[in-house]
């Protein structure tokens, strides 16, 4: 695994604001979680992480899968995405993403995506997805 | 594990409903909902862009009240798929939606919807949504 301080230096208020944590990140695949917080709930007095939650960490992660591929800074858009919700999270829990780009084009990348909440073998969500890059503007 | 709660009311119920800033308004008699402009939806702060995820969010959000709302729900309905297609990048301004319940079925209803900025017109992301009722 390497480590790049540059891309946790980025800012990207959406993910901010929820608090998504960086857990690693290699060359083609990135690992997040996002940490349980009551305002993240579907619904008052069910502790179950909102659907909406799990699509930004999934965005997030693939986006990020794809920035593993490059030494230098890219701006990337998400195409499309399509997210199954295969069974609720566990109450109260967080929940992790491993997110793999695994083929790039010139301009297309394809990410696959796994959410789990306790054990990654049991999935609390897949995603797959299609994402443009193009050379940051500053790099 | 889930109260019941009045049938449309989901979002007024929905702690990250309000953290994300999604609001219904009936005012035309039709059902139009509102993802309030937020500097913390930004996904991109050069462009500046909304954030995917926050998009995918709000369009998910509003299929699961309008479905609960026609379909008189008085549970949440459950997300199964959802596929998303971005068609154009998002400003940081107001998004909307008016999303279309396609099929109510005994377990599975099927919902879209379109999120735009500028107009109706101007599709920004497109939602198909599966929900277990």
């Amino acid at each position: 695994m390497t480590s790049r301080p540059e891309m946790l230096n980025r800012v990207t208020p959406w993910s901010d604001a929820l608090a998504l944590e960086f857990l690693t990140i290699s060359s083609d695949c990135a690992v997040m979680r996002q940490p349980w917080r009551d305002d993240l709930a579907a619904f008052e007095d069910a502790m179950l992480l909102a659907s909406g939650a799990i699509a930004t960490l999934i965005d997030q992660a693939c986006g990020m899968a794809v920035m593993a591929r490059f030494d230098r800074q890219v701006v990337i858009s998400t195409l499309n995405l399509k997210i199954d919700h295969v069974r609720p999270a566990a109450t109260a829990s967080s929940v992790t993403v491993e997110a793999r780009c695994y083929h790039m084009t010139r301009n297309i990348a394809f990410v696959r995506a796994d959410v789990w909440d306790t054990d990654p073998g049991a999935l609390v969500a897949a995603a797959q997805g299609s994402f443009a890059f193009r050379r940051h503007p500053s790099s | 594990m889930n109260k019941p709660f009045p049938p449309g009311d989901i979002l007024a119920h929905s702690p990250f409903a309000a953290f994300l800033g999604v609001e219904m308004d009936e005012s035309d008699g039709a059902h139009l909902y509102r993802l309030v402009e937020r500097e913390r939806l930004v996904g991109n702060v050069q462009l500046p862009a909304l954030h995917g995820g926050a998009i995918a969010a709000f369009l998910e959000l509003c299929c699961a009240a309008e479905l609960a709302r026609v379909a008189g729900l008085h549970t949440p309905p459950r997300p199964i798929s959802i596929n998303l297609q971005y068609i154009a990048s998002a400003g940081p301004v107001p998004t909307f939606s008016k999303p279309q319940v396609r099929r109510i079925g005994r377990r599975v209803a099927v919902v879209h919807g379109e999120a735009w900025q500028l107009g109706p017109d101007k599709p920004i992301c497109a939602a198909q949504c599966e929900f277990r009722i």
